[in-house]
């Protein structure tokens, strides 16, 4: 079932300005999370939210009025995010190479710096698991990791997965328990290094 | 074999209930104003465009009437800012029967 959108598409394609403004304060709050837990990066995932939304707004008029702006929004962030992890593949690509041409050699300098407290729930609870278990999540397939995320950490319903993700709820409901047990399996390995 | 199996679905619980109380990250209030100064900018290039266009109009329509009042009415710049409203009726009527005495 399509959920009813919450704003005035005539008005929003109209470009009215109320409008525009409630529809991006909306669409941000969708898909931050789910951008934050992708990028694991504060600053990276607020410059991708506000470059979904401008997007977004850019291409209007290829909206279908009928369809689901969340779903849409959603389908926007997940290109981005696979840009960004092209974009930084490529940046880590082209580090490997930089230090040998560099008198110092200093590669480190060169890989991407993953900050500490990237998410503002680390500090509160036990941050040394939750960056194991965000690593383990890291490790996931993209299609196992965008469900995932999307289920269990913005709690969106299969269904609605199913539309982002352009296939069915009985695929997601799959993807999510293969994530899931492909995540025990990363992290018992893990425990066991540790041990040994 | 259980045991191991039991131990692994605890676990399985665990992370997932971990995950599902996680809490959302709402966006800041600053990425929320950069937003909207963005949709303000945008908004306002549209309206500064269709001001742009209005006054080159109403710029062009001044100078239409201000060189036909100087070349129809011979009145000159200083004239027009001088003439009183007498003199202003008489004029309009010379280029007219000018143009018949032709």
């Amino acid at each position: 079932m399509k959920e009813k959108n919450p704003i005035d598409i005539a008005k929003l394609k109209a470009k009215d300005l109320i409008e525009l403004k409630k529809f991006s304060a909306m669409a941000s709050s969708w898909i931050f999370n789910s951008i934050l837990h992708s990028v694991k990066n504060y600053q990276d995932a607020e410059e991708i939210t506000q470059d979904c939304v401008l997007s977004a707004l850019r291409s209007l008029d290829t909206f279908r009025s009928d369809a689901s702006l969340k779903t849409w929004i959603f389908r926007i962030s997940i290109n981005k995010i696979k840009d960004y992890y092209r974009y930084s593949s490529r940046r880590k690509r082209s580090a490997t190479i930089v230090p040998l041409v560099n008198e110092n050699n200093d590669q480190e300098k060169y890989e991407r710096e993953i900050p500490d407290h990237w998410h503002p729930g680390v500090q509160l609870e036990s941050k040394e698991e939750i960056e194991l278990l965000f690593w383990g999540i890291d490790q996931l397939n993209e299609n196992q990791k965008q469900a995932l995320i999307l289920a269990k950490l913005d709690k969106l319903k299969y269904a609605e997965i199913a539309d982002i993700m352009s296939t069915t709820a009985k695929a997601v409901e799959s993807l999510v328990s293969r994530a899931k047990s492909n995540l025990i399996l990363i992290l018992e390995n893990i425990k066991k290094d540790n041990e040994g | 074999m259980k045991d191991s199996s039991h131990r692994q679905n605890n676990s399985v619980e665990r992370v997932m209930n971990h995950l599902e109380t996680f809490p959302k990250v709402e966006p800041s209030q600053r990425l929320l104003s950069n937003i909207e100064l963005e949709i303000d900018r945008l908004y306002c290039e549209v309206s500064d465009f269709n001001m742009r266009w209005i006054i080159g109009i109403a710029a062009s329509l001044l100078l239409v009437i201000m060189v036909n009042t100087y070349v129809i009415l011979d009145y000159s710049p200083s004239e027009m800012v001088n003439v009183n409203q007498d003199e202003a009726i008489e004029y309009t009527f010379i280029p007219t029967q000018n143009l018949y005495d032709e």
